[in-house]
């Protein structure tokens, strides 16, 4: 079975999907491709029908072996992705002993 | 005798993240094919795995097994324990996944994996979700949404 890339995953998402700006945040996990993809493209869309181009573009490109090969890749708009962190908090430390 | 699992990982934040992102995806596969019962239980369990991350990402004590949790799959419990915990007071994701959490907790409970398709869709319209205007595939997929959302919400919020 061919391998499939994050530049591969990347370039399908990009060109069947016509994103707008896209950046991703991609990892692997097992053999399947897991992350985030995020462009104004998805503005006023729900989840779902995020899910349905993404899914569909990649049905399109990859044929069967996309669920073998891909993951969830989740859709956020950069207002979604791009949260203020500043207020935070750091991990709460285990105690000693 | 144990059997030796070379790829197994304690339940952990890793474990429950990587679930709540897998059970979303199978959500969605079950929305798609009109499954509506299985992706409705799926989505909600989906929100019960990130809430369960976020107290472990939080709380070092839970993954040392020092403490455990009491909540069960009580949504609004859980979400209550990561408030208390300080993971979700970045600026204005508070009130939105909260919301979010108890629109989900209000819809969605823990034996709905035994649930027919039709006793939700039952139970839906005496709690006004499903009606003449909002088919139970409307609100179906307002539900995944909403769930989406929430476990997106701690997605980005935990971005490298």
């Amino acid at each position: 079975m061919a391998t499939l890339t994050q530049t591969r995953l990347k370039e399908i998402l990009t060109k069947e999907l016509k994103l707008r700006e896209p950046r991703f945040a991609l990892r692997k996990y097992g053999t399947q491709h897991y992350g985030s993809v995020i462009s104004e493209t998805f503005a006023r869309k729900g989840d779902y029908d995020r899910q349905l181009m993404i899914r569909t573009a990649l049905e399109r490109a990859l044929g069967p072996m996309v669920n073998r090969k891909v993951g969830m890749i989740l859709a956020y708009t950069p207002c979604e992705w791009d949260i203020d962190l500043d207020e935070v908090p750091v991990r709460k430390k285990a105690k000693a002993g | 005798m144990a059997r030796h699992r070379p790829n197994s990982e304690p339940f952990g934040e890793a474990a429950y993240r990587q679930g709540a992102i897998e059970r979303l995806l199978e959500s969605f596969d079950l929305l798609r094919a009109r499954r509506f019962a299985g992706s409705i239980y799926l989505a909600g369990r989906a929100v019960e795995a990130i809430l369960r991350a976020a107290a472990w990402k939080a709380d070092a004590e839970f993954g040392q097994r020092k403490k455990t949790l009491e909540t069960g799959h009580d949504l609004r419990e859980l979400l209550g324990l990561v408030r208390s915990l300080g993971v979700l007071r970045a600026t204005g994701i508070q009130d939105t996944l909260g919301a979010n959490v108890q629109h989900v907790a209000r819809l969605w409970f823990n034996n709905m994996r035994f649930a027919s398709t039709r006793l939700i869709d039952a139970r839906w319209r005496k709690q006004g979700e499903v009606h003449k205007q909002r088919t139970f595939k409307h609100a179906s997929t307002d539900f995944h949404d909403r769930c989406a959302a929430v476990v997106k919400t701690c997605e980005a919020l935990w971005q490298p």
